[in-house]
């Protein structure tokens, strides 16, 4: 383990350290030219103690380039300012306001360092920073700075910004947030006045020296207060369950509107109608205090809701902000939500790609790993289609843009895994099922109570009415859906996106995992493994010719040559270089003509044969004649091996399946000590092995990149896809992570049993805490608001134990594991 | 009892006050972030500016 570690982002620096920043008058190290100017900022403007107050470590900072700068320009232009800059009429002549997004707030620490910093700079009259949103309020003097340079001071300090765009499921949320917020002040405050007075009422019936006049006009101030607690607090419940009975089903909802409905109209009967009260017969107070204490356990889970929602957000921010768009004769910067379908565009090698749309300039490559998962770039030809975020990698292209990125097959990819989080799982049906027989139950008992009570004992309305408060099955149908939100919402932000919501029960169950291995146990990156001199040739030699005419190129293979190089000096000339896209390099050094490729580009001679079938070859001949071969082949990722550990020490079956050849896939079963492996199996094979594992009642987890392993994933009882966001168009897999990281399969795995516990913890407590107190309310020994607090605690309970998921911690997997749990 | 004939009344009005400033405030915003103001505010006091 280095025993450095980057004193601003935390980061473990692996070689000696290159950078210092001086902090308190200490030199600490630093990782990269960006964390160090990022720390010399903050601590030149006084804000040393972020460092102090900071519960979590914060995001490498990136170097800030003169791209960037340009990027941000953009947001100087008027009409880009539209969307999110509004004119503060009130004063100032020329104040501005910008609502921002950051990015990378971990912490209130980051809000105060933020905040602060910008408030120092000249011009800027106002920062508002919401942790909860991660939005900001940016109010400045036009005259004296521009948006962009604010920005950039955004950037200065290690934090990422753009303008704040919220979608329309945004906008639900939010109006939704405040509707309840106002639902809740209202029914808080209207409980203390009604409780005030109820207690005024109560002691005066302990004392009994109040006068009638006034306990009809505490009597008529309660009703008052009531009413619209009833009518605009209550009105949430009330529409679900009109909604369910619509419906023909009776959900938790109905009950609770029924003790609202009975009680409420009751004691209204008595104050208005029935003017000599019998004084145990006015509910107001339990109508209040329940409808408060209820709504505050719905808070909580909207909230919860609201949070998962946030954290997926990031998928988005895959896409550039600007791109060259071609206008009157050059090419101009322009954002790309400007886009619009016929829209030429240039896009630089390495950028990604804006819009789906044409290719219209020469034969290119592109790597669109992002959406179908298949690791080496694709080559394209002219009219052909490419796709948005997927990646240009050699050289400048030019394209006729066909849909805005709104619009993109990605998009459209994307949209699917916010109606998937509407999907209500399976096992939380169940519980919708218990809380429905459990309320018919209920209603039943509450008749026949009230029956007989009413014609054998007396207070029936009282005791009827405790029955169906106190029985409100509200903690039973709380105690799965609310675990699961949090779940979902802890494991989004690990890189774990899920598309199905069965999946947190399922994992559960998981007992065997299946890994694909190209792109999913390896990196599907390629990597040099051998070298082949043909003759008498100096494999180094050989190495170093390759490596020259590979040098300034910026694709798989020349990454893979220049990973060998140590000494950039210590190369070739090379003169009249000339790449052939898909095939390979032509250049000469030393008078000598070299090429570097496929064996049919690189030689004339066709019959020459690749000395394996192990990786891909590359040629590299001399003036036409053969002189090396070099394999490549792809990586193991650097964490595959702790997860494999870490799933055999919880007691998992572990198999490979692969359609690579035997050789390669027994060579790395090997080195994870991996017993069970398949190798050349097509799809459909790899079909039938998963069900047949299924037939011997195993419960399957499939790992897999993709395409080929599309039909499998969709058999098998949780699906976990790596990075392909394409995979959603054909539905096949449960979830997908987006973070390519192997580890979040174990932490997804922990966290569903954490998950389980809980929600068995939950349905217990409600469980018990319902059948034990209705023969109590039966009898008549829980008063109504008794009854009130009760099962609001109890669904509180249910809630805050349910919310422990959200941020529960991970064992760390370097660290080793043993653990049962 | 007769002073009851004006506090009931005032204390009336107070809430009806009460409401309409919370509704304002939850309106303009201030109830949106209920995470980070609890926590910033600590930190000026430990701020050491040093120059």
């Amino acid at each position: 383990m280095p025993s450095n570690h980057c004193y601003h982002c935390e980061l473990p620096i692996y070689s000696t350290v290159k950078w210092y920043a001086t902090i308190n008058g200490v030199a600490r190290p630093m990782c990269c030219l960006g964390c160090k100017s990022v720390a010399e900022i903050i601590a030149a403007g006084g804000f040393q103690t972020y460092y102090k107050n900071r519960t979590q470590a914060t995001d490498t900072a990136n170097e800030i380039t003169d791209q960037l700068i340009q990027e941000l320009r953009l947001y100087d232009r008027p009409d880009q300012q539209q969307s999110f800059v509004r004119k503060i009429t009130k004063n100032n002549n020329n104040q501005l306001e910008a609502n921002l997004l950051i990015q990378g707030i971990s912490c209130a620490a980051c809000v105060w360092l933020l905040e602060n910093h910008l408030k120092t700079i000249d011009g800027i009259a106002n920062v508002n920073i919401s942790l909860s949103s991660h939005k900001a309020q940016i109010v400045w003097n036009s005259e004296v700075i521009k948006l962009s340079d604010i920005m950039r001071q955004v950037y200065y300090i290690g934090y990422k910004c753009k303008p704040w765009d919220p979608d329309q499921q945004y906008n639900i949320q939010f109006h939704e947030q405040r509707n309840f917020t106002k639902r809740l002040a209202v029914a808080g405050i209207g409980a203390m006045q009604v409780m005030m007075f109820a207690i005024a009422i109560y002691a005066g019936d302990f004392s009994s020296d109040l006068s009638t006049k006034y306990l009809s006009i505490f009597n008529y101030i309660n009703v008052l207060f009531t009413t619209p607690v009833v009518f605009y607090s209550a009105s949430p419940f009330f529409a679900s369950a009109a909604r369910a009975i619509k419906n023909s089903t009776i959900n938790m909802d109905v009950s609770i509107s029924l003790a609202i409905i009975f009680a409420y109209s009751s004691s209204l009967w008595t104050v208005l109608i029935n003017h000599s009260p019998p004084r145990v017969d006015v509910y107001f107070d339990s109508i209040c205090m329940f409808v408060f204490f209820l709504l505050s356990g719905r808070f909580l889970e909207l909230k919860a809701r609201y949070f998962m929602y946030r954290s997926s957000e990031t998928l988005t921010d895959l896409l550039p902000k600007s791109c060259m768009k071609w206008h009157n004769g050059k090419f101009i910067q322009v954002a790309i939500t400007d886009l619009q379908p016929n829209d030429l565009i240039r896009i630089a090698p390495g950028e990604i790609i804006p819009a789906d749309g044409i290719l219209i300039s020469a034969t290119c490559s592109v790597n669109e790993a992002i959406i179908s998962g298949e690791s080496l770039p694709v080559t394209k030809h002219i009219n052909d289609k490419l796709l948005c975020a997927s990646i240009n990698t050699e050289q400048t292209i030019q394209m006729r843009v066909t849909k805005k990125s709104s619009n993109s097959e990605i998009a459209k990819a994307l949209q699917l895994v916010n109606s998937a989080e509407q999907v209500k799982p399976k096992i939380a049906n169940l519980a919708t099922t218990i809380a429905k027989w459990f309320t018919s139950a209920v209603l039943l008992i509450a008749t026949t109570v009230f029956l007989y009570r009413y014609f054998y004992a007396d207070n029936a309305l009282y005791i009827m009415l405790s029955v169906l408060v106190v029985t409100c099955p509200c903690a039973l149908s709380l105690a799965i859906p609310v675990a699961i939100t949090a779940t979902t919402g802890n494991l989004n932000r690990l890189g774990l996106l899920i598309t199905k919501s069965h999946v947190v029960e399922s994992l559960n169950l998981v007992d065997t995992i299946v890994f694909d291995k190209t792109g999913t146990l390896t990196t599907g990156n390629l990597k040099l493994t051998n070298i082949q001199p043909i003759a008498n040739t100096n494999a180094d030699y050989c190495l170093k010719l390759a490596v020259s005419l590979e040098e300034c190129y910026d694709h798989q293979i020349a990454r893979a040559f220049k990973q060998q190089l140590n000494n950039s000096n210590d190369i070739f000339t090379v003169t009249a270089r000339k790449n052939f896209v898909g095939n390979g390099i032509a250049g000469t050094i030393n008078n000598n003509y070299y090429r570097l490729g496929t064996v049919n580009f690189a030689s004339s001679n066709s019959k020459l044969e690749h000395p394996t079938t192990d990786g891909q070859w590359v040629l590299l001949t001399e003036n036409n004649i053969p002189i090396c071969w070099f394999n490549f082949a792809d990586s193991l990722r650097p964490e595959t091996k702790n997860v494999i550990k870490a799933l055999k020490g919880i007691n998992k079956q572990i198999i490979i399946l692969s359609g690579d050849h035997l050789n390669p896939v027994t060579k790395l079963a090997k080195e994870l000590g991996i017993n069970h492996f398949y190798a050349q199996k097509n799809p459909e094979q790899k079909l039938e092995i998963v069900k047949k594992l299924q037939q011997n009642k195993r419960k399957v987890l499939m790992v897999g990149d993709g395409i080929n392993d599309v039909p499998v994933l969709s058999v098998a009882d949780v699906s976990l896809a790596m990075g392909c966001v394409a995979n959603l168009n054909t539905s096949s897999a449960d979830a997908i992570l987006i973070k390519n990281n192997l580890v979040a399969v174990v932490h997804a795995l922990y966290l569903a049993k954490k998950n389980h516990t809980i929600t068995f913890e939950n349905l217990l407590w409600a469980g018990c805490y319902n059948i034990c107190v209705l023969p109590l309310a039966i009898m008549g020994m829980i008063a109504p608001w008794m009854a009130a607090i009760g099962m609001t605690l109890s669904s509180l309970l249910v809630i805050t134990n349910s919310l422990r998921l959200i941020n529960k911690k991970f064992p760390n997997l370097s660290d080793k594991q043993h653990g049962k749990s | 009892m007769e002073s009851l004939d004006i506090l009931i009344p005032i204390a009336m009005i107070i809430v009806v006050i009460a409401i309409t400033i919370l509704l304002w405030a939850i309106n303009n915003g201030q109830f949106d972030d209920l995470e980070s103001p609890s926590e910033t505010i600590l930190f000026d006091d430990t701020k050491d500016k040093q120059d």
